[in-house]
């Protein structure tokens, strides 16, 4: 299988350091992977033969560039070389979907599959890529997309295939959780925010985590893959955290509850909001963590957690699409 | 008799014909249900309505047909039968316990039970009952003043059918913004739909910030 990667930043590279880790695993029952390209925003590197995964991470940790050769337009190295599969993480871009858009349509309608861990084009335009993709017999995946290393996408459409999933509610934001659960210690917001961005969890402008943004991006790929609706980012009822204050935390543990950023999606639910949830409650934990509550008809409550971001964890993600598309083109 | 659960199988099926033959005479006796007949399409609704759980020891006598006799009753009084234990280990002059839970509509129907039990010379050695109810928290944050909470839930009462309301403040108010925290019951799950949307559109008109919990 030929691969290109498109967006060489944390999670790009956590992907070829993964394929390095299982190159005998994916050579011997797979016939092996190969990385013909990977560009970034400014650069890119191309062998039809193969491209060296540590080589490239070594030289964009180096360098900053994944490749010695200029690039204007990732089109045009997705034009220039043969491939099988895009799998795509450039930067999410909510308003436009931004180049990652244009490289999963470029892709799809070249009938190659593509893997991506990027939000926005799935958040904007869910549907027009599933037709686009069914229409070219290509396979798109984004297990990666959603709380990360957790497997919650594939769980629902594939293993649970049989179940009539009746909700989802989860949290799908560790920044988020990570300052909540710092309040419950009694910090106020202000400084359990800032811890968070002095512990990496939070960017300097951490408006895209605490306004709800990012889960709610998340509950529409739920909403879309598995309640199969047809809802876009604009149709998210969203509550971000801001306004929890640290009367709030403090009347919900006089109660033994906690306050927590809550996705919530069903047949007729499409909610991002803080929610009071009982101290011991599967959506209680404390950190980093991701989790998420799934009510199906026959199995009931089914509860998965796991690391919701992270260079590696989103990369095993990555390879598990991986691994379901070379399962089905075998 | 018609069980609980199945009531909300034939909801969600939209209904059965009057007079089909596949609707169990007992379900018209079931207090759990309520039959809503539509006369223009010619259906009938099972709904499930209110009813108050009872969980009840009582004795009867070690006698073929007791058993029966002491159960009976409960159809009687329109009463839908949950659970019974049979505890032969459990014997009083000469008298054999039994547990019983069952739903009954209302206290004038349990009230009607006992007699008829007593009539019976059935012993009834404790009886308890509960109100199933659906409990929701509220957290509000914003310019909240104790009136304005008031006006809401008195408005809300009218909307919704609340058992029971409890209102908290933070005691670290400053000038600006105060929370509060508001824990109510109400009697079915329909109502706790309309609640946590009456909620949702007050707290959006006072410019409040309302945080809500998660339904068991």
């Amino acid at each position: 299988m030929r691969l290109i990667i498109a967006g060489f930043g944390t999670v790009g590279q956590g992907f070829a350091e993964a394929l390095s880790k299982r190159a005998d695993m994916l050579s011997s029952s797979y016939g092996g992977v190969k990385i013909v390209a990977a560009f970034d925003s400014k650069s890119y590197a191309a062998d039809k033969n193969g491209l060296d995964p540590i080589a490239l991470v070594k030289r964009k940790t180096d360098t900053g560039s994944v490749g010695a050769d200029k690039m204007k337009d990732g089109i045009d190295v997705l034009n220039s070389v043969e491939y099988d599969i895009l799998v795509e993480a450039s930067p999410t871009n909510i308003q436009t979907g931004g180049d990652g858009l244009r490289y999963i349509e470029h892709a799809l309608r070249h009938g190659k599959d593509v893997i991506t861990v990027n939000k926005g084009p799935l958040a904007l335009k869910f549907k027009e890529l599933k037709k686009l993709a069914d229409r070219k017999k290509a396979m798109i995946r984004f297990e990666g997309t959603v709380g990360g290393a957790m497997p919650i996408i594939n769980l629902c459409c594939e293993d649970l295939k049989g179940e009539k999933v009746r909700s989802i509610r989860g949290i799908f934001n560790g920044t988020c959780n990570f300052i909540l659960g710092r309040m419950d210690n009694g910090l106020p917001f202000e400084q359990a925010l800032k811890e968070a961005q002095y512990m990496g969890y939070a960017e300097s402008d951490p408006s895209y985590d605490i306004e709800g943004i990012d889960t709610a991006c998340k509950v529409v790929i739920l909403a879309n893959s598995v309640f199969k609706r047809n809802v876009r980012f604009s149709d998210v009822s969203i509550t971000g955290i801001a306004s929890v204050n640290a009367e709030a935390i403090a009347l919900a543990a006089d109660q033994d509850m906690v306050i927590r950023l809550i996705g919530e999606v069903s047949d007729t639910v499409l909610e991002v909001s803080p929610r009071l949830i009982p101290k011991g409650h599967p959506l209680s934990i404390s950190g980093t963590l991701n989790t998420a509550q799934i009510i199906a008809d026959m199995a009931g409550p089914i509860t998965i957690s796991g690391k919701g971001a992270g260079r590696i964890e989103t990369a095993s993600a990555i390879l598990s699409d991986l691994i379901a598309v070379m399962e089905k083109r075998r | 008799m018609a069980q609980p659960g199945k009531a909300r199988a034939w909801k969600a099926r939209g209904g059965l014909r009057l007079g089909s033959s596949n609707l169990p005479l007992g379900a018209f006796y079931c207090p759990v249900l309520r039959i809503k007949y539509n006369k223009k399409s010619g259906l009938c609704t099972c709904i499930k309505v209110n009813a108050m759980m009872v969980n009840a020891d009582i004795f009867v006598k070690d006698l073929p047909g007791q058993l029966v006799g002491s159960l009976e009753p409960i159809s009687l009084v329109d009463g839908n039968i949950v659970g019974v234990v049979h505890n032969r280990d459990s014997v009083m002059n000469g008298r054999i316990g039994v547990n019983i839970t069952f739903e009954v509509t209302s206290s004038d129907a349990l009230e009607m039970l006992k007699n008829i039990w007593k009539k019976k010379d059935i012993i009834i050695s404790r009886i308890s009952s509960v109100v199933e109810t659906f409990p929701m928290d509220y957290v509000l944050i914003g310019q909240i003043v104790p009136s304005q909470i008031e006006r809401i839930l008195n408005n809300a009462r009218k909307a919704v059918d609340i058992e029971s309301v409890d209102v908290r403040y933070s005691s670290n108010a400053s000038n600006t913004e105060r929370t509060a925290m508001i824990s109510v019951n109400v009697k079915s799950e329909e109502s706790l739909a309309k609640m946590n949307a009456f909620m949702m559109s007050a707290c959006k008109k006072a410019n409040i910030v309302y945080i809500r919990g998660v339904e068991q």
